[in-house]
């Protein structure tokens, strides 16, 4: 039921402010993750965010290109052919969703923060989602994916979250 | 208020304890209380500033997400924190995303705008601020309002907890001080109670207990061994006490006991002598009572026992005439024989009785003095009848005899006295007529005459005679002065020239100027003068001068001699003879006292008496060997009284009135009655009172009364002047009378006024005093 409520209002019926505050978000959640040792190649290493399509997304990320978090500088980039490798947090679109399963296995247990702008991505095995509660955006964290993944995730955030859990 | 001083030690040692423990528990309280709140309010900010970061750091998602909800969970768990009031989360921008207020108590607000990091203490609370910082970023503010009422509550807490702590500890430490302050005082105590039992009791054998080697118990160990030592010195002083009084026992027992020997021997022996002296005493006094004179001997006649009346006699003390023979200290002289008799002693062993010897013998005293006694001897017997002594007893009869020789005398005397007095009126008349005549036989001569000189001397001759007659009649019976005012130097003149005539002493006479007059009886006083005379005469035989002085003196009442205070005529009569020894002095002036061979002790004694009767006083002052003196006080006369005081030459021998002389003498008659008409007066004559009256009378009724009247006081047979003159007074009140008579001592003579006569005149009489007589009466106014 609450899941219908959600999805009664179509995803990409939100405006240009709801990109700005997931980027927001983005940035927000960063500051409550710890990355397993041996993530960065060294203190100035940027957290790298990667994005699958940065079509409709890429313009509110702009925001918080360059800012810092525990001293390291946010870079946006852009999950190539390559890999995700590189990439300590990988931002899904709502576009990219059918692919879920694939993506999500590519990143499995590799300390890389997945974020899905749909709801049931974290229930899916991604670690956090956005959700809409009403017109307030929150997000849901999936605790079995974050510990397969190696990361820590502050009880802070935690506290904030939906909780949700891999299904059986 | 007791000072601390004075309490008990008990208390002193509680007290100290006490306020130690109480000082103690009080400063560690209020240390830790203090501690505790400082240290409460130190961390008070520190803890809220922690509670702070906590709720910053646990709502930093909350700001980043700007979830208010979570915030507000976040603060919601304050309610676990009473104290917290109010609280609030601000984010960056400062506005507030969640606020907490506690439920219960006042509902305070935090304020709208956070305040920079710190805290403040505001009201009761404390007003804390604390940025949220998350990854160097202030994210927010998170404002705490902390309750101090806690800690004030905590501080009263403290303040009860403190006072509790202090009381438990007050108490505690006063049962355990009172208790363990025993340990300290109570060996002291125990000291202090010892000591005063001993100094009460002297006790000393009393110990002081010890409870323990500290300092008391060394000062016990002290006190003990100082009682020791009292004590031992003690008993060495008991040791000796006793043995001191053993023998002082021992000897005072053998002490009393000679005592009392000593004490029923004396008693025995006053026993004894208290016997024997009463025995002797009563013998000593019977034998000094004794009038007489008694000599104990014993049988060889030497003598054992004198009296005092025989010690007296002798002159021999008894001790002097102790074993002497009875014939040295008794020498007496038979009269009859003039013989000493020797052996007295043998007469009476001879007879073996008493012998009597009444007839007075002379007794030879020690000093030779010749005493006449008379004395018997009788023999002493024991209790067997044995003769052990004589005894002698012998009167003096020496003054006796003596007595009786002046009794005689005086029995002379009398009898020369009535004999004198018998004669005296006769011899007065011859003497009168003697007088008279040559009184008269003076008139008829011219004081040139040789005839007249001659007439004087028999006339001065006549007068002596009358004054021998006088004094013979003055030493017989005495008699009242007939006094007139008179010059004493006169008498004393005459007086002395009459006694010195013919003899080797020489009168010498210092009479003051101006003497007083006095009023005496010129034939008493002229006898005075002339014993006084006598008196020095003879003390001195060898001859001499005899200093005789009459002064004027006036006794005051301070004068402590017999005379009334007043004015008197101090008469001296001065010898250079060999004095009166002062036992003699006192007893010139009795009768019969003489130390003369022919005196016969009644010049003075008559002298005395004369002078007494003048109302002086006569006394006699002498050393011996240097003289004797005299003093005769006479009173003197008064001014006013000296109108008699006149000579009788002054008055005119001529008269002129009617006598009536009544005399039983013609010869009298004769010569009064031509000494009379000489003078120029109508005589009558009459021989008795009878006649007198009635001749008298006779002329009363003719209106040519008498103007006086003479008469002779004894008419022999007949009526005399007595009587006469009260008849005459009966028929005229106013009748001038003068009594006559030779009888000078007769009282009549000198109260003539009081009978009524108007004069006096002492027959013999010249003419010349009967002329003043006449013309005094007659020209007196009745």
């Amino acid at each position: 039921m609450l899941a219908s409520c959600f999805f009664s209002p179509p995803a990409h019926a939100l405006s240009a402010p709801e990109y700005e505050v997931k980027a927001a978000f983005l940035y927000n959640f960063a500051k409550f993750i710890e990355w397993p040792p041996g993530t960065f190649h060294d203190e100035n290493s940027p957290i790298n965010l990667c994005l699958t399509d940065g079509s409709s997304f890429r313009g509110a990320l702009e925001a918080i290109q360059g800012k810092t978090v525990k001293g390291r500088k946010i870079a946006i980039r852009t999950a190539g052919t390559d890999g995700t490798a590189a990439c300590q947090i990988l931002f899904i679109p709502s576009s990219d969703m059918t692919q879920v399963g694939e993506i999500l296995d590519s990143v499995k247990s590799r300390g890389i923060l997945t974020v899905g702008e749909e709801k049931g991505f974290a229930q899916l095995g991604g670690i956090i989602s956005f959700v809409l509660i009403g017109n307030k955006i929150s997000f849901e964290i999936n605790i079995d994916a974050a510990k397969r993944s190696g990361l820590e995730i502050s009880s802070q955030l935690l506290k904030l979250a939906i909780i949700v859990r891999d299904k059986p | 208020m007791r000072s601390f001083q004075d309490i008990s030690i008990k208390q002193k040692l509680t007290s100290i304890i006490m306020l130690t423990s109480c000082v103690v528990v009080l400063l560690t309280c209020l240390a830790f209380v203090t501690n505790d709140l400082a240290t409460f309010h130190r961390s008070m900010p520190r803890e809220v500033s922690i509670l702070a970061r906590i709720i910053g750091t646990n709502s930093t998602a909350a700001l980043v997400f700007k979830d208010r909800k979570s915030a507000a969970e976040t603060l919601s768990a304050l309610s676990a924190q009473p104290h917290i009031v109010t609280a609030c989360i601000y984010d960056k921008d400062g506005n507030a995303m969640a606020r907490y207020v506690r439920r219960e108590g006042k509902k305070v607000l935090p304020p709208l705008i956070p305040e920079p990091d710190g805290f403040r203490f505001q009201g009761d609370s404390l007003h804390l601020f604390r940025r949220i910082v998350l990854d160097r970023e202030v994210i927010g503010t998170v404002y705490l309002q902390y309750d101090l009422k806690e800690f004030w509550s905590r501080g009263k807490q403290y303040a009860i907890i403190v006072v509790l702590i202090l009381f438990a500890g007050l108490t505690l430490s006063f049962l355990l001080s009172a208790r363990l302050q025993r340990l300290i005082s109570r060996p002291i105590l125990h000291l202090a109670d010892i000591v005063r039992a001993v100094s009460q009791q002297k006790d000393y054998s009393l110990r002081a207990e010890k409870f323990g080697q500290d300092e008391v118990g060394d000062l016990i160990d002290g006190f003990n061994e100082m009682l020791t030592q009292v004590q031992d010195r003690d008993a060495r002083l008991e040791r000796h006490r006793e043995l001191l009084e053993e023998q002082v026992a021992i000897r005072t027992t053998a002490l009393r006991k000679a005592n009392d020997e000593l004490l029923a021997e004396m008693a025995e022996r006053e026993q004894t002598e208290k016997a024997l002296a009463s025995e002797k005493e009563r013998l000593t006094v019977t034998l000094h009572s004794i009038g007489d004179g008694v000599l104990v001997t014993d049988l060889a006649g030497r003598i054992l026992l004198l009296n005092k009346v025989a010690e007296e006699l002798t002159g021999w003390t008894q001790e002097e005439a102790l074993n002497l023979p009875l014939h040295k200290v008794f020498r007496i002289i038979e009269t009859a024989t003039g013989n000493f008799r020797a052996d007295l002693v043998g007469d009476v062993l001879t007879k073996n009785d008493v012998v009597s010897h009444a007839d007075a013998s002379t007794f030879i005293a020690k000093d030779g003095t010749e005493l006449l006694v008379v004395y018997n001897s009788a023999p002493i017997r024991d209790k067997s009848g044995d003769l052990i002594g004589v005894i002698l007893a012998f009167r003096d009869i020496t003054e006796k005899q003596k007595v009786e020789e002046e009794l005689l005398r005086s029995r002379k005397l009398e009898s020369i006295g009535i004999l004198a007095g018998g004669i005296a009126h006769d011899f007065n008349n011859f003497l009168m007529a003697i007088l008279g005549n040559i009184s008269i036989a003076k008139m008829m001569t011219a004081p040139s005459d040789k005839v007249y000189q001659k007439l004087e001397e028999a006339e001065k001759a006549t007068l002596r005679a009358k004054g021998l007659t006088q004094q013979l009649l003055t030493f017989s019976r005495g008699g009242a002065p007939i006094k007139k005012v008179l010059s004493i130097s006169e008498i004393i003149k005459d007086a002395t020239t009459f006694t010195l005539a013919g003899s080797n002493v020489k009168g010498n006479f210092e009479f003051e100027d101006d003497l007083w007059s006095v009023e005496v009886d010129e034939g008493q006083m002229s006898q005075v003068i002339n014993n006084l005379m006598i008196n020095a005469c003879q003390a001195m035989p060898d001859g001499g001068v005899v200093r005789l002085q009459a002064k004027n003196v006036t006794v005051s009442e301070e004068d402590p001699s017999a005379l009334r205070p007043g004015r008197y005529v101090r008469i001296s009569v001065e010898d250079q003879g060999s004095g009166i020894s002062e036992d003699y002095l006192e007893k010139i002036f009795d009768p019969y006292f003489t130390t003369k061979e022919n005196g016969t002790g009644l010049g003075l004694a008559t002298c005395y008496s004369i002078v007494k009767k003048h109302d002086g006083l006569i006394t006699a002052r002498s050393r011996l060997q240097l003289g004797t003196t005299f003093y005769v006080w006479l009173p003197a006369v008064e001014v006013a009284d000296a109108q008699y005081l006149k000579n009788e030459a002054e008055y005119p021998l001529e008269g002129k009135g009617r006598v009536l002389l009544m005399d039983d003498e013609e010869m009298i008659r004769d010569v009064a009655g031509e000494m009379l008409m000489h003078m120029g007066y109508e005589v009558s004559f009459a021989q008795n009172g009878v006649e007198a009256i009635e001749m008298y009378l006779k002329s009363w009724e003719a209106d040519r009364p008498y103007d006086a009247a003479i008469m002779d006081l004894t008419v022999p047979g007949g009526m005399g002047g007595g009587e006469a003159i009260r008849r005459l007074i009966a028929i005229d009140a106013n009748v001038k009378a003068i009594v006559s008579s030779g009888y000078a001592n007769d009282p009549i003579m000198s109260d003539y006024k009081k009978c009524g006569f108007a004069g006096v005149v002492v027959k013999p009489y010249k003419t010349e005093e009967l002329g003043r007589v006449l013309s005094e009466v007659i020209s007196t106014t009745s």
